[in-house]
């Protein structure tokens, strides 16, 4: 629920209870002064038409004792009177009457009865003078004659209209009360007028104010109107004594009062719902504008925040909760978007270097291709060669001061001047000592080929890190976008072939990533994909004769294995083999050229003498191996060899360091029976301090020193073959082609030699052919160096 | 002595003549209303007079409840025959006269010839007519325009009568005997016609440069009235008063009262002593047909009495409360302003 519905939903209820309450409190309350003003009015007006009354009673009887003193109406009642009776009695009361300013009457009837109730005179002021006296009268008389009573005064009711009747009976003689039981001498002066103010008021109260009267007569103690249903009765009413005998009672009927009260509650309903909404509304919009409002406005800047968002805007200082609470996530935020920086740091760049990682490169490769797409891009990929070494010999952290050195240089490398890329570059660490930069939008391949020696460069001598100098150097392959791939992936992959080919061109250079290094590649991976297979029967021994330097007699052979495949024709050794060795099928393949040599063995002896040595190439990675030596000597068993003419010939290429093992390794072959003979020797890969340590029994010179040998120029060489001759292991010259070299490496006192100039590799069969040709021809015609 | 009289009805010189004559003092009480008399003597307060004047009928009425001191027959020998009897032997004849209508003037082009004129008077005269209070006086012009008699007894008669004086009512402008009330009202020019005594018209003129109220009686007819000289029988001073009556019954006396006063004067040997030009008077002294036309009044039943007198009361008590809700309308309009 939002909030702002949430305060509604917990205000309104509690404004509506209290309101309610309080109003139902004031309701009641003034229900309570409605009653008692009610009251109270119906009191007044009691005492309202009480004096009204009672000016009525007072006039009544001061006129009608004035009435009774009247000496013209002595002489009108004297019996036997004279023509002048009644004389001045119509005056006497005119005037009277004339005179009253106070009290208001339409007609005043003044009769006079005697005792047979015949009127002896009758006067209607105001009135009709033609009018006759009311029949009701005389009948009143006669009652009041009968009852004796002769003092009169009561209210009469006819109609809603009230009149005062007050009489006396006097004895005409004596103008006094009869005070006999014989009342023939007696009449009746009664005076009878309508209240009519009191009846107009009456009229007024009931017709405008919705009053009810009621006449009680107190002496039966019943209404003389019917009064309304008892509880309407008791409710508001008030009650006026206006003579002994009657009680006015005035009320207000309960259905005009609850009509009242009813307009009374729904007014106040309404001022309370009012109140209620006003309240409530006002309450809201304060709590709005202060409160919700201000947190919608932080939800809101919340809810946009993104953790890399860095123009959060900077909170006010308001000492309030929500301005603080708006600091703190400000804070938190700040501190949120920090580490989100340093974490994507931490996924993006690789921690030693502060190089972006692989995934950071490959997200930039990808975007960079996608973005691009027309622009060139050159992505050169680079290892470190040698690392190893490094690492291996001075420490990992020496390994890991290293790469920082070179990330560091590469760096400013690409930031130098003369080589600035105004549109961007990218540094990454991708694995160890693998590196690659990506230049966007990359220059000609000249520029690419400048920032490449650059590079090489830092490697010229050796690199230098902390005071000291590494051997090692690094291999470049550069790969454009789009000419060689439309994929970074493809791209990545590219510039990795064209950095293998460096590393296979001998390193410390840089290799452009072409069609034919990735036909060459290609043919790399068939060759290994047809490796794999083992088909071993593609495989097939050819034999090399060595001949002895002195005799030019062939002293032994050097097994070579050639590979007839199916679609790949002959594959030359030079171009297996390292897919053999590098791809970790050396052993197998070790183990099967040793049995297979060792089942032409006795062939092989039958053609060459049982002294012939037999040489054969082994991987000196099998020198690591745990497995190698054991089948060895299980291969021995089978062939029952006994002879220990076999040379195991390791090149002298191999990476590996003079471990234990493959000292120990070293070591028990020798204890076998096998000679051991360092292959290739020259090419440059062992320090000659290291034939030292080496039970080598054997050094092959390579091709390659001797192709470089002419007449003039073989100190080296000879010097070589001197300082082995001196260690005292006996020297095999490869590669001969030619008499002259021939010559040269017999005076060197090399102790065999081998070379097409002598006999190129060939098959047993052939073998077998020449040794047989030989025997009959006594030896080859001019081959011989003898 | 003390004698009660209506204004201006006994002539100054007369009284002091008396007075120088005999060494009695006079004085003299004015009434201007019969029954304000009849009531005052009736009264305890009658004991204070000794001399009252009375119309012929009231004479008959006190003499019947033996209010009256009898007179001697020698007084009556002045009078003429018509009259000498008129008050009975406790009345001596005074003055007598018409009923008839005083009319101004300038108001009128020719004299109003009947009752009509008062009664059912023209748009011009309506709110200008003053009228009397007498019970029998003011039921006269009613009945007289009705055709009916003056001395009626006849209830339904009355009743006539009485509708057609509420009907004038809204006509009158006031109930007052004009002779009172033209002395202190403010409004009294605005009066054009009356209901009048003969002789009236005079005590009007007095003072006008030239006259300005004229007198006549309607053809309808009209009554005779007679006043009376009597002595209360409850007086302490009777031979005085015998002696008033008798210097006012002088033929030099009455002629000399006669001409001051004005009305026409049952004294024959005085009436040979007035002037030609008063005795051709006609309004004072009317033809013998107008008088031939004219009816005495009679003794009424007090039954017919009271109720003349409420008829009366009932028509100026109506007037005086219209006129009092006049009044307060006029106030509150004053206010107002």
């Amino acid at each position: 629920m939002r909030l702002n519905n949430r305060v509604w939903l917990t205000i309104l209820p509690v404004i509506a209870s209290i309101y309610l309450l309080i109003f139902f409190s004031l309701y009641e309350y003034e229900k309570a002064a409605y009653l008692r003003h009610e009251q109270n009015r119906l009191d007044l007006h009691a005492s309202e038409l009480y004096s009204l009354y009672a000016r009525y009673d007072n006039f009544t009887e001061n006129y009608f004792s004035s009435l009774l003193q009247n000496s013209a109406l002595h002489q009108l009642i004297r019996p036997n009177s004279t023509t002048l009776r009644g004389f001045g009695v119509e005056r006497n009361l005119t005037n009277a009457l004339s005179f009253n300013q106070d009290i208001n009457f339409e007609k005043v009837y003044v009769s006079i009865i005697d005792s047979n109730i015949r009127p002896l005179y009758f006067y209607e002021y105001g009135g009709d003078p033609f009018a006759e006296i009311d029949p009701e009268m005389l009948k009143l008389s006669e009652q009041l004659f009968q009852e004796k009573v002769f003092h009169y005064k009561d209210l009469h009711f006819n109609a809603n209209q009230i009149k005062i009747i007050r009489s006396k009976t006097v004895d005409r003689y004596t103008l006094r009360e009869p005070t006999s039981d014989v009342l023939d001498n007696s009449v009746t002066i009664a005076l009878c007028y309508n209240l009519t103010s009191l009846n107009t008021r009456l009229n007024e109260l009931s017709t405008t104010q919705g009053y009810t009267f009621s006449w009680i007569n107190s002496a039966d103690n019943a209404a003389v109107n019917p009064p309304p249903p008892a509880s309407d009765w008791e409710r508001l009413q008030a009650r006026v004594e206006l003579t002994p005998n009657i009680q006015l009672a005035i009320q207000r009927p309960f259905s005009e009062v609850q009509k009242d009260l009813d307009k009374l509650l729904v007014k106040m309903a309404i001022s309370a719902l009012l109140l209620i909404l006003l309240s409530s509304v006002l309450l809201i919009g304060l709590i709005e504008k202060y409160i919700t409002n201000p947190i919608q406005k932080l939800e809101k800047t919340l809810l946009s925040a993104s953790a890399d968002d860095q123009k959060l805007p900077k909170p006010k200082d308001d000492n309030d909760e929500i301005s603080s609470l708006n600091r703190a996530f400000y804070q938190l935020h700040k501190k949120l978007a920090r580490s989100y920086e340093v974490s994507k740091q931490n996924a993006e760049t690789d921690s030693l270097t502060n190089l972006y990682n692989r995934r950071k490169f490959r997200s930039c490769m990808e975007e960079l291709v996608i973005k691009t797409r027309t622009a060139p891009v050159a992505l050169l990929y680079m290892d470190i060669d040698n690392f190893k070494f490094v690492n291996d010999n001075f420490g990992h952290n020496t390994g890991d001061s290293v790469l920082k050195e070179f990330s560091h240089r590469l760096r400013s490398i690409i930031r130098s001047n003369d080589l600035t890329f105004h549109t961007g570059h990218d540094i990454a660490r991708l694995a160890g000592d693998e590196f690659a930069i990506v230049l966007h939008k990359a220059p000609s391949e000249g520029g690419i080929i400048k920032v490449a020696e650059r590079i090489l460069g830092l490697f010229e001598h050796g690199f230098s890190c902390n005071e000291d100098i590494y051997p090692i150097s690094i291999s470049i392959g550069i790969a454009q976008y789009p000419r060689d791939g439309n994929t970074a992936e493809e791209l990545v992959s590219n510039a990795d072939i064209a950095m293998y080919q460096a590393k296979q061109n001998g390193k410390n250079q840089y290799q452009f990533y072409s069609a034919e290094l990735a036909a060459k590649m290609q043919r790399s991976l068939q060759i290994e994909t047809a490796l794999k297979r083992k088909d071993f029967s593609e495989f097939s021994m050819f034999y090399m004769p060595v001949i002895q330097a002195d005799s030019g007699a062939i002293t032994g052979v050097e097994a070579l294995i050639r590979w007839n495949n199916k679609e790949l024709g002959n594959v030359s050794p030079a171009e297996f083999i390292p897919i053999v060795e590098t791809k970790g099928l050396f052993e197998d393949f070790d183990l099967w050229v040793i049995n297979r040599v060792l089942e032409d063995l006795p062939e092989l002896h039958r053609a060459l003498g049982k002294n012939t040595k037999i040489s054969i190439n082994i991987s000196s990675a099998v020198l690591n191996s745990g497995t190698f030596f054991l089948q060895l000597m299980q291969l021995k068993l089978r062939h029952n060899l006994i002879e220990q003419n076999i040379i195991l010939e390791i090149t002298e290429t191999f990476s590996t360091t003079l471990s234990k093992r493959v000292e120990a390794n070293m070591n028990l072959l020798k204890q076998a029976g096998f000679m051991l003979a360092l292959d290739d020797f020259g090419t440059g890969h062992t320090a000659l301090v290291q034939l030292i340590d080496y039970p080598i029994d054997i050094i092959k010179i390579d091709k390659s020193l001797v192709d470089r040998m002419t007449s003039h120029k073989h100190d080296l060489v000879l010097a070589l073959i001197g300082f082995c001759k001196k260690r005292g292991h006996y020297v095999t010259a490869e590669g001969v082609e030619r008499l002259e070299q021939a010559e040269i490496l017999r005076g060197a006192g090399v102790d065999h030699i081998q070379g097409f100039y002598f006999y190129k590799p060939m098959s047993l069969e052939d073998l077998q052919r020449l040794t047989e040709n030989t025997e009959t021809t006594d030896n080859t015609e001019g081959r011989s160096i003898v | 002595m003390v004698i009660l009289n209506w204004v201006d009805y006994l002539a100054p010189q007369v009284e002091a003549a008396f007075e120088a004559e005999t060494g009695h003092t006079l004085k003299t009480v004015y009434f201007d209303k019969d029954n304000e008399r009849d009531e005052i003597l009736v009264s305890a307060a009658g004991k204070n007079f000794d001399i009252a004047i009375m119309d012929n009928v009231a004479v008959k009425q006190f003499t019947k409840s033996g209010a009256l001191h009898p007179l001697p027959d020698a007084l009556y020998d002045n009078i003429d025959e018509e009259w000498r009897s008129a008050c009975g032997n406790t009345g001596l004849p005074y003055f007598w006269g018409t009923l008839g209508l005083a009319y101004r003037l300038d108001k009128f082009d020719s004299p109003p010839r009947s009752w009509r004129a008062l009664m059912m008077p023209a748009p011009r005269i309506k709110g200008h007519i003053a009228m009397q209070t007498d019970s029998v006086d003011l039921l006269l012009p009613a009945l007289k325009t009705l055709g009916l008699p003056m001395n009626t007894e006849n209830i339904d008669d009355l009743k006539r009568a009485y509708h057609l004086l509420q009907e004038q009512q809204s006509s009158v402008l006031t109930y007052e005997y004009i002779v009172s009330y033209y002395d202190t009202a403010a409004d009294k020019d605005d009066i054009y016609l009356a209901l009048v005594f003969s002789g009236d018209q005079n005590s009007l003129n007095l003072g006008e440069p030239s006259p300005r109220w004229g007198y006549s009686i309607p053809e309808e007819g009209s009554s005779l009235w007679l006043d009376c000289l009597v002595i209360l029988d409850s007086s302490d001073h009777k031979p005085a008063a015998e002696q008033f009556l008798a210097f006012i019954n002088r033929p030099d006396i009455a002629a000399l009262n006669a001409e001051v006063v004005g009305p026409a004067t049952p004294n024959t040997p005085a009436r040979a002593l007035l002037d030609a030009g008063i005795l051709n008077d006609e309004a004072t002294y009317p033809p013998q047909s107008v008088i031939k036309n004219s009816t005495r009044y009679h003794l009424l039943t007090p039954e017919t009495i009271g109720l003349r007198s409420r008829i009366v009361n009932a028509v100026t008590q109506a007037a005086h409360k219209n006129e009092e809700k006049a009044n307060v309308l006029a106030t509150d309009a004053g206010r107002q302003e």
